[in-house]
């Protein structure tokens, strides 16, 4: 067996590489997904450690003829992701299209991509006499949920994001990569169309 | 408080004193005894020195952690990383335990925050308990490397934070069984070889867990489960205790956790269904075997020197008082009757002690 100095420094090495292994092995699936823009929406309450990160709220409004919000909390672990017809930035913004318990399932509609995920959602509210109503909306859950960032950006981005009203142009969007084994990982994020995404340097 | 060897140097004066014992043997008598090894002022503060230096480094990194390019950042936590674990290399060859064994603690524990910030610096989503495990293996693995007892230690945290993440203490464990299952048994094994009592706590508290997690994938436990649990608690207390009577180091402490545990088992299986959902607690019969046993283990404790058992069994018998006076309700009669009968056990078990102990005398 090797000498005590030697077997130390050998975990060390060992420890190290597996750290860059991993960091390499992510940006490579994160570079080689595919690239979906999801609508995203101010989170309450408010992280008290919310200084360096956006927290990622993956929301949208339901609308008519979108997906149905027939049950609150999906069993199904796949979901499957379609262009909604609209563009920022010339990049297609994909809405929940499917739930399934297989990736094969998922993958429904024409250019869909199915990814891990569950969803919650909560049908629209009808005005009463005394309530405006409210529209409809999904949440998605996609294990991604912090864009960690500088102090200073990360609270201009949640002031943008708590400015944002139902009814108005979203502004806000995730750039989320999509793996071949399912995974979403997020890239960046597109505010206004500019697109603000992770780098080494 | 002086030492063993301080005491037998007093006494070797006296009994030279008294011609008891030749002057001359005086250096050889005291030669056979080593000197114990005590965290003094000098380790103590070199403990702290390491571990302030440490937060030092990482609050200045924090502080201008804006300011670093990704690159930087990761940099800086493999560079970190890498000069403790280099350092702790250098202390082995130079041996040099102690400064060893506290870079390796601080290179444990760099790992784990390298791991959590890589995550947060490439904006990694992973699975938490994951992260847990990595932190807990490579923190194992550098104690097995450098005979750290700190990184030891730390790697059984890391596990045990990785058993707990994302699911409540003894909750959803039917299909998984927890780590420190493996981490528990492994670690008391180290602290009984390395001599590590900090080792020796952490891992007996690990395998108290492993009981409870057993007990645990029950959905409708029953008093036969925890009774068994506790006969097999109180076989490893008396497999400790004979440990320690093999002069093996800091088999006490198995032996001290271990009898807490076999009576706590033992008290709580006295609440649960005895025969079926349906049947009824164990009831007078049980809180009666309780307070013997919580007596036995006092004595025991005396007899042995072992102030943590005898506390325990003080304790144990408080909780035995408690429970049959709550049992009894107010029927003080009945309350005087069982204590008048468990002091004249008491006292018949000890005057039967005395007795076999005359013909020695």
């Amino acid at each position: 067996m090797p000498k005590a100095p030697l077997r130390i420094l050998i975990v060390a090495v060992l420890c190290t590489l597996s750290l860059i292994g991993l960091v390499v092995r992510e940006s490579m699936a994160r570079a080689s997904g595919t690239e979906v823009l999801l609508a995203m929406e101010a989170v309450d309450p408010r992280s008290l450690l919310s200084g360096h990160f956006v927290i990622v709220g993956l929301r949208e409004e339901l609308t008519e003829g979108g997906f149905p919000c027939s049950t609150q909390y999906a069993d199904a672990e796949w979901l499957g992701l379609a262009p909604n017809g609209r563009t920022v930035a010339a990049a297609p913004v994909f809405s929940l299209v499917a739930e399934s318990t297989s990736s094969r399932g998922a993958e429904g509609a024409p250019g869909s991509v199915a990814v891990r995920g569950v969803y919650t959602c909560a049908p629209p509210q009808p005005p009463t006499s005394d309530f405006a109503g409210a529209p409809g909306w999904i949440d998605l859950d996609l294990g991604i949920n912090r864009f960690h960032i500088n102090q200073t950006e990360a609270e201009r981005i949640d002031q943008m994001l708590r400015e944002q009203t139902s009814g108005e142009e979203q502004r806000i969007f995730a750039i989320v990569s999509i793996g071949e084994d399912g995974r979403a990982r997020l890239k960046g994020l597109m505010i206004d169309g500019e697109r603000l995404e992770l780098n080494w340097l | 408080m002086a030492s063993y060897r301080d005491r037998v140097k007093a006494d070797l004066q006296r009994w030279i004193g008294a011609d008891l014992v030749a002057p001359d043997k005086r250096e050889a008598i005291l030669a056979s005894i080593p000197e114990t090894r005590r965290l003094d002022a000098a380790t103590a503060l070199a403990w702290l020195g390491g571990i302030l230096a440490g937060i030092a480094i990482i609050a200045f990194v924090a502080a201008n952690w804006d300011g670093m390019s990704r690159l930087m950042r990761f940099a800086a936590l493999l560079l970190a990383f890498l000069a403790l674990a280099g350092a702790g290399a250098w202390a082995a060859h130079r041996e040099r335990p102690l400064l060893g064994n506290i870079v390796l603690t601080i290179a444990a524990l760099i790992f784990a925050a390298a791991i959590g910030l890589t995550g947060q610096i490439f904006d990694i989503a992973g699975d938490p308990r994951a992260a847990s495990y990595g932190a807990g293996a490579a923190a194992f693995a550098l104690a097995l490397a450098g005979r750290s007892t700190g990184a030891g230690v730390a790697a059984l945290l890391f596990i045990g934070f990785g058993d707990f993440t994302d699911r409540a203490w003894f909750s959803g464990l039917n299909s998984e069984a927890p780590w420190v299952l493996i981490a528990g048994p492994l670690c008391a094994f180290l602290a009984l070889r390395w001599g590590s009592a900090p080792l020796a706590h952490g891992s007996a508290m690990a395998i108290i867990y492993c009981f409870g997690w057993f007990a645990a994938r029950f959905d409708d436990a029953e008093a036969g489960v925890f009774l068994f649990l506790a006969m097999g608690m109180g076989a490893m207390a008396a497999g400790a205790r004979w440990l320690g009577s093999q002069e093996r180091r800091l088999a006490s402490v198995f032996y001290g956790w271990f009898a807490w545990a076999a009576l706590g088992l033992f008290a709580i299986a006295g609440y649960l269904p005895w025969f079926g959902v349906e049947g009824g607690n164990g009831g007078l019969a049980h809180r009666l075997v309780w307070l013997m046993a919580s007596g036995g283990l006092i004595a025991l404790g005396r007899f042995d020197r072992h102030m943590l058992v005898t506390t325990i069994g003080v304790l144990s018998l408080i909780g035995a008082i408690f429970a049959l006076l709550s049992d009894l309700g107010l029927d003080l009669l009945a309350a005087a009757g069982v204590f008048l009968t468990c002091a004249i056990i008491a006292l018949v078990a000890g005057l039967a002690l005395k007795q076999t102990k005359k013909p020695d005398a």
